[in-house]
């Protein structure tokens, strides 16, 4: 099911009553209490929030991010909205593992590995409290290269109000 | 289930009785996208119109699956025609961590599927074969009721549908006309939760519908005062 922006800006335009004696068209309104612009900019907050709150649609990464020795922090996806589930592949265990990585925080893991900034282990969690945005960290310290797999909230289409679909399923 | 037959005029019509037949002050093409609204809306809610799809074979080593486009969500999922249990990925990520290296036995099948979003599913364990047949039941988007020629739905369903339609149509006038329709929009809700028991349970549905599970009794006794009681 496609559901264009200007589906939604004639639906708007309708309910301010700003149709006039005529169908709203999606491009001008009757008067000028509201702005087309105004309407896209609210419709692709809403969405955003709601893509964001609701997890509808799902990305899978396509390529994994290469984990290496020593590093615990690493780069998100440009298009990245919120992280949903992260798993770990270790490359060198006696046979490759895929693990999942559970959420944790810096308190947590301050709180119940002592110096786990400097060991170095199997990772087992992931945590963003501390990191700066678009980045994401594993812990322990990974001792074995390996890869992360993640499933993320990607960003919305962003809406133009020229006939764009709302974000939805591929 | 019992179904009528609704074509696009017939309930534009029935919308229009609902308002007064006041053509002039909703238009053709606002009737039209409010009726085309309730419908999905109904359909979200309790998941009305659904299918059956077909997606062909597992691919040895693959555990996650695209849920096919014409499926809003799924509901139900079968491998070599037996049906499989539903999860959760926090019931796997949490107990059983190494779910994904998990691997079917040779002539065994996976045996539970866990969904993703509304667009990915996954199987677990993970298919070993490329010859397993894979199909999918769950909703699909509803009807445009103006894109075909007719609408199959149950009388109450209908009139549930209806009910909904005139409440986001009285938005407009607002007041006490659109006070008036949170009426109908509770009847509405009342309806799609005997369709779709969860409703009930969802605590946004409980209050908006003015149920509540907390007892109506102050947190604490009022203190004693001194004089007549």
């Amino acid at each position: 099911m496609s559901v264009t922006d200007t589906d939604v800006i004639k639906d708007i335009t309708y309910r301010v009553l700003e149709n006039g004696d005529a169908d709203a068209t999606g491009t001008t309104l009757l008067t000028d209490m509201f702005t087309i612009t105004g309407i896209v900019d609210s419709m692709n907050r809403v969405q955003q929030k709601f893509m964001i709150d609701t997890g509808m649609v799902l990305t899978r990464l396509g390529t994994s991010i290469p984990v290496t020795v020593g590093n615990g922090r690493y780069d998100l996806p440009t298009d990245n909205s919120a992280v949903v589930r992260v798993s770990y592949t270790d490359f060198q265990a006696t046979t490759e593992v895929t693990r999942a990585l559970t959420p944790t925080d810096t308190w947590e893991l301050d709180t119940a590995i002592n110096l786990w900034p400097s060991g170095a282990d199997t990772p087992i969690t992931w945590w963003q409290t501390t990191l700066a945005q678009q980045r994401l960290g594993i812990a322990p310290i990974p001792n074995n290269v390996g890869e992360l797999n993640l499933l993320y909230v990607a960003l919305a289409a962003t809406l133009t109000g020229a006939g764009v679909n709302l974000s939805r399923r591929a | 289930m019992s179904y009528v037959q609704v074509t696009a005029a017939q309930l534009r019509t029935y919308f229009y009785e609902q308002v007064s037949g006041n053509t002039a002050f909703f238009r053709t093409d606002e009737v039209d996208r409010i009726l085309r609204e309730s419908f999905r809306f109904y359909n979200c809610l309790t998941g009305y119109w659904r299918d059956r799809v077909d997606m062909g074979f597992t691919v040895a080593g693959q555990t996650w699956y695209t849920v096919p486009a014409g499926l809003t969500y799924i509901m139900r999922v079968e491998i070599n025609q037996r049906q499989m249990d539903n999860t959760t990925l926090w019931d796997l990520d949490y107990g059983r961590p190494e779910w994904e290296d998990e691997t079917a036995a040779a002539g065994a099948f996976p045996i539970m599927f866990a969904p993703a979003g509304s667009n990915l599913f996954a199987l677990w364990p993970t298919p070993s074969s490329n010859t397993d047949s894979l199909f999918v039941e769950g909703v699909v988007p509803a009807p445009d009721p103006t894109a075909v020629p007719f609408i199959n739905l149950g009388q109450s369903d209908l009139e549930s549908i209806l009910d909904y339609a005139e409440h986001l149509a009285q938005f407009k006038e607002g007041g006490e006309e659109f006070d008036a329709s949170q009426l109908w929009f509770q009847d509405f809700l009342k309806k799609a939760s005997s369709t779709n028991a969860l409703l009930a349970h969802n605590s946004r549905w409980r209050k908006f519908m003015g149920l509540t599970d907390k007892p109506k009794r102050p947190l604490r006794e009022a203190p004693e005062k001194v004089g007549p009681r």
